[in-house]
This record gives structure tokens, sequence and C-alpha cells, in this order.
């Protein structure tokens, strides 16, 4: 029996040597195989705490800029304008709401919608941080989407007076430089809304984008008046 | 006596045969949706390829499109004219406090049929803590009129059976304006005449005979979230141009997200409700255009 096994078994230094070589071999794969993934897991890391750094610094000029009431609207809505094209792909957003009615559009109806589209965003949102020069902004968590330079970040807006409310921005990088998608709060998405409105609005002028754009104009034509009474009531 | 249960809730309104007819209707409608529109597989929304510009031609799954705008239609009238001026009087009349209390019972009412819903989606953790809140608020909350349980790390939430449904994977059919009730579609209509007689307040309020309780809930709490919205509502209006368009909208991503719990699953928003994204301009050929 002993010398069976004695015969079996190498001797003691061959051991020792293959053991070592198996661990190395062993090491070295798993070297191999968890490199990539590490740096990999690093990369997407550090991405998303700069999407999340995108997003930090962007809404801390905006309550910066834009919550002082004593300034005149225009100046607050010129403001907005500058952040607004800065941090959002208006082109892309622009793009996402008309949906298949983009490509069938002319470049300069696709000019016009854009400019329309940026003006009914600055009427809307622009008044909207006055008084709120208090709000807290924390980021709660980042998620990378599994298409390359998407991220979702979820954030929690404490205002100065009203209850906290949630909200997903879904920003994409490009080139190092990140600019916002869409704004989703309590699932429901900015983009996704204004698209099923606006189709349906070409849909009734007969798929004409154009009649969407005239629609557009007249609405930001008329709530220029409405607008002061607006910030008053708020 | 089984057929005396429904009269209690909308006597008046509905009686037996005509709920039946609805429920056998609503469920011949579902069928059909089933089969027509199966929520596809949903191909990831955002890479924007010809094929799924194609199918961006019925994303807003409204085939009934005319006679909703046309019930829609009715609705804000009916809204202008009754919901609107009871929920601004309403709001005028009471103090907040006396408000919130209302909301309170209301929800607290509501709680037994929520529990059961969150048992019927295993939804154990929340099934718990709708429990706890209907216990502790009928009684240290005074009857549900406060909400005690809230600030012991208990919060409301809300649960259907129409959500139930979502939950085990039906699809909404398609979008359907109820006269009175507003948005929903064949599997939420159905959700709330199921709601009906899962609801042990059905059968509470049958043993104490107290006439038309769910009539009663039912109106209470749509005045309440009225009042809470009117200038949520108005804006919406003002901001809008297509009005129907951004309430169907609404609804069904509204919908979607209660149904998973506010966390969607894989992509943001619920994956299917886009089909066309903003990574279309990568493959943007204006050469063929032409078409």
């Amino acid at each position: 029996m002993t010398k069976k096994i004695r015969k079996a078994k190498p001797t003691r230094p061959a051991r020792k040597w293959r053991r070592y070589a198996l661990r190395a071999l062993a090491a070295a794969c798993f070297c191999v195989a968890i490199l990539p993934v590490t740096a990999g897991a690093g990369r997407a890391a550090s991405a998303a705490s700069e999407a999340g750094g995108f997003l930090t610094s962007m809404t801390g000029r905006a309550i910066a800029q834009l919550t002082d009431e004593s300034l005149p609207l225009s100046e607050r809505k010129a403001r907005f304008r500058v952040l607004f094209r800065e941090n959002f792909d208006v082109p892309a957003v622009g793009r996402f709401v008309l949906g298949r009615y983009w490509r069938k559009a002319k470049p300069e109806t696709r000019e016009a919608f854009l400019s329309v589209f940026e003006e009914i965003m600055i009427q809307r949102f622009a008044p909207k941080f006055a008084g709120y020069a208090e709000t807290k902004f924390e980021i709660s968590r980042v998620r990378a989407l599994d298409r390359p330079g998407h991220f979702v970040i979820r954030s929690r807006i404490s205002p100065d007076r009203g209850e906290a409310i949630e909200i997903d921005w879904r920003v994409r990088e490009r080139d190092g430089h990140f600019k916002i998608l869409d704004v989703i709060g309590e699932g429901i998405s900015m983009a996704l809304t204004l698209r099923s409105e606006y189709t349906s609005a070409i849909k009734a002028s007969g798929g004409r984008v154009e009649g969407l754009i005239e629609r557009l104009r007249a609405q930001v034509e008329s709530d220029g008046g409405t607008q002061t009474s607006e910030s008053v009531t708020n | 006596m089984g057929q005396e249960a429904l009269p209690i809730l909308y006597s008046g309104i509905l009686d037996w045969s005509f709920t039946r007819r609805l429920i056998v209707v609503l469920a011949a409608l579902t069928l059909v949706a089933g089969c027509a529109s199966q929520p596809k597989p949903a191909a990831d929304g955002w890479s924007g390829s010809g094929e799924q510009e194609i199918a961006d031609v019925d994303t807003e799954n409204d085939p009934l499109e005319l006679l909703n705008r046309f019930t829609f239609a009715f609705n804000m009238a009916l809204d202008t004219l009754v919901f609107q001026p009871v929920a601004a009087t309403y709001r005028f009349l009471l103090p907040v406090e006396v408000r919130d209390s209302v909301r309170n019972a209301m929800r607290n009412l509501r709680a037994p049929l929520i529990l059961i819903n969150d048992v019927l989606q295993g939804e154990m953790a929340r099934a718990e803590t709708t429990l706890v809140r209907f216990l502790v608020n009928s009684t240290l909350g005074v009857l549900g009129l406060f909400d005690v349980a809230n600030d012991m790390g208990y919060p409301y939430h809300d649960e259907d059976f129409g959500q139930t449904l979502g939950a085990h994977g039906m699809g909404e059919g398609f979008y359907l304006v109820l006269p009175v009730l507003g948005p929903s579609n064949p599997r939420d209509g159905i959700g709330i005449l199921v709601d009906i007689y899962l609801d042990p307040m059905t059968y509470a309020a049958e043993a104490a005979d107290i006439e038309d309780f769910l009539l009663a809930r039912t109106l209470a709490e749509g005045i309440d979230k009225r009042a809470r919205n009117i200038e949520t509502i108005e804006d919406l209006k003002r901001d809008s141009i297509d009005f129907y368009a951004r309430v169907r909208s609404l609804y069904r991503q509204s919908r979607a997200n209660e149904i998973n719990n506010g966390e969607a699953p894989d992509d943001i928003p619920t994956p299917g409700l886009y089909s066309f994204g903003f990574d279309s301009d990568d493959q943007e050929n204006p050469e063929g255009e032409a078409n």
C-alpha cells in the first residue's frame, strides 16, 4: 500500500515546485481576468461621479442665478437661456420629442422648431426658481445605463417651502461633456410627455410640423401677458 | 343576498345587471386588446434604428381616440361645471388641518383593500406597512383622522387591483377614458370593479347598513384630490397645446410607475413607452429623407 502511494507521488521538491507554478498560474489568470474588469469598473465609477458632479454644479449655478426675485424676469430668462443651452442637449431633446416627424422635416423646419421649443422651455421654467434660494440639492445615486455614456442620476430636491421631491436626470457624456437629455419625476418623463403631446398636435395638423410650430408660437405670445400674474400667485 | 352587495355601491348610478354587463364587455375588450397589442419585448427604445421608427406609429396605444376625446371633453365640462367649483369651495371653507384629516380618514378606509392588493402582489414588506398603518391609525390616530403611523416610519402607499394585474404582467390593453372616472384602460377598469368585491369595507358597510358608503367615499376622495391639484391642473391646461394627449401620456406613465412601485426595471421610464431614442442622430442620414 505505502509503496504504491510513494510511487504515485512525485518527490518533495518537485511537488513544491508544481504547487508554486500552479499558484503563480492561478494568480496570473486571476490578474488577467480581473484587470480589465476592475479598470472598467474604475472608469465607470469615475464617469458616474463626474456625471453627479456635473449635475451638482449645474443646479448650484441655477439656484445661485435664478432664485433672486428682485431681478427682473427678463434678466432671469436670459440667464436661464444660457444655462439651458449649456446643460441641455437641446437638439437631441428636440429630435426626440418630434419622434418620427423629425426625419421628414426640412432643415429650416427643424431649426424653427428648436428655436420655439427653447422659448417654450424658458417661458415655462425660468420663473419657477424665484424665491427658492435655500433649495437643497442632493444626489442619491448615479446609475450607468447599458448604453455607453448614458447615466440616470437620482436627486432629492428640498425646496425652501413645500415637500422634498425626487427627480431623475438622464444625462449623456460625449467627448468629456455632459448634457441633460431628460428629466423624470415620479416616473413621468418630460421628453416622453412632450413627444406624446407634440406628435399628437402634428397629427392634428395633418402631419405638418409647421402646424405644431404655429401653435407653440401662439402659446409663447399668449403666455407673455400672463407671465407677471404667474409670478405673483407663486 | 349576494346580489345585494353591489347596490350599496352605486345605487342610483349602476345596478347589478349593468355592472355585470360592463364586466363582460371590459373582459372582452381586454381579450381583444391582449391579442392586438401585447407589450412587445421592449426593444431597447434608445437605439433609433429605422425599424423602431415604424413601430413608433402607434405608441399612444389609443385606438378609440375619437370616442376617448369625446368622453374627455364631457369629463372636462363636468369638471368645470361641478368638480372644480366644489373642490375650490371645499378648500376655501375648510382649514388645511381638517382637509388633511379627511384625506387621512379616506386613506384609512382604503387600507384593508390596499393590504389585500399588497398581499396579492407578494409585496410582504409593503403589506406589513399597510397593516401597521391601519392598526395604528384606527386606534391612536382616532379612527384614521390622524396619520400617526407616518410619523412612526410607516408611510402611505396606494395599491389597487389594476396595479395587481399589472404587477403580474397584464398589459394595459389600450387607453380608455371612462365617463366621470377619467383616464383608464380595460385592465384598470376591471381593477375598479374587482376592488369593489375585494374591499372588506364593502361588506362592512353592508353589515352596518350604511347606504351609499362606497359612493360617498369615492366622492370624498375625488373632491379632496381635486382640491389638492387646482393649481397643478390649471398649469397643465395652460401649458398644453393638446391637453388630451398630455393627460393620456401622464396617466400611462404614472400607472406604469405605480405598478413597478417607483422602481423602473431596466431603463427609465418604462421600456416600450419609448420607441425611438435620443441617439437617433447617430444614424442620421439626410439622403434617406426623400421617401
